[in-house]
């Protein structure tokens, strides 16, 4: 009865809402977040290099300058971070005995991540790049899907590895 | 009012004790007494945003440590310690859906 009320109080005009949080093993994992994190560096790159063209920015190139520098490093902790969570939860013993080598791999992409945070380097970012592809595909061949190759549609054009879901 | 408040909880953490959907009345002024085992509390957390948890823990420090009902929720380690200063409430009642 009381609940009835307030729900229909809530419908007229929402009540705060609290979160229970959890932390449920949704079983949702892809690589991609990853892969187009690394593109982003990428592009961020790419826009940074046009700016360096100029020898004094102008007001509003300097707000462009330091835009695209934070996006470079909040994609780069992203890359971190997706592929920590899919190292970390998706990957265990029965995958870890088959592809001993994600562990080597996925510290290989935090120290690059890290490195390409702190630079300007577009062919380190490429490097980081090769990785997280190794990365995504042992993740699917893990699931036994096959993967392929192929330019990503927008800039930076990059190669990816994606999954060939309809083999 | 009264310094009583309604939230709506979404979320599974806390069930069954608290279903997602459930309303809770919360009481603001109630945190002035101490802080014990087992009580609801609406959280201000850093990292969490706003959230409702059961004590697990006051330290010696008085930081708060709190947990979910369920298996699901995160960890007493993850919510991690609070201060009685992110205390927004104590759980007075508890209106479920299933109380029709």
């Amino acid at each position: 009865m009381i609940y009835k009320i307030l729900n229909k109080l809530d419908c007229k005009t929402p009540f705060d809402q609290v979160s229970a949080h959890c932390d449920i093993p949704c079983k949702i994992y892809d690589p991609i977040s990853a892969q187009l994190s690394v593109l982003t560096m990428i592009r961020m790159i790419d826009l940074l290099d046009e700016l360096n063209g100029s020898k004094v920015l102008t007001f509003e190139q300097q707000a462009t300058f330091n835009r695209l520098v934070s996006e470079k490093e909040v994609h780069g902790t992203k890359v971190k971070e997706e592929i920590r969570i899919i190292w970390g939860d998706y990957f265990k013993q029965p995958q870890l005995e088959i592809y001993p080598e994600i562990h080597q791999l996925a510290h290989e992409i935090m120290l690059v991540a890290s490195f390409t945070k702190q630079h300007i380097k577009r062919d380190q970012t490429l490097v980081l790049l090769d990785k997280v592809n190794q990365f995504s595909e042992i993740f699917w061949r893990s699931k036994g899907v096959s993967v392929y190759r192929a330019k990503s549609p927008y800039p930076p054009a990059e190669v990816l590895v994606y999954p060939d879901l309809k083999a | 009012m009264l310094g009583l408040n309604i939230w709506k909880v979404q979320g599974v953490s806390m069930a069954p004790l608290i279903p997602s959907n459930s309303f809770i009345l919360v009481a603001k002024w109630l945190v002035i007494f101490p802080i014990k085992k087992g009580q609801r509390l609406v959280i201000n957390h850093p990292k969490y945003g706003i959230i409702i948890k059961t004590v697990a823990i006051v330290d010696k420090n008085g930081f708060i440590w709190s947990r979910g009902e369920n298996k699901k929720s995160i960890t007493v380690e993850q919510i991690g310690p609070v201060d009685k200063r992110q205390i927004l409430g104590r759980v007075i009642s508890i209106f479920k859906p299933e109380s029709d």
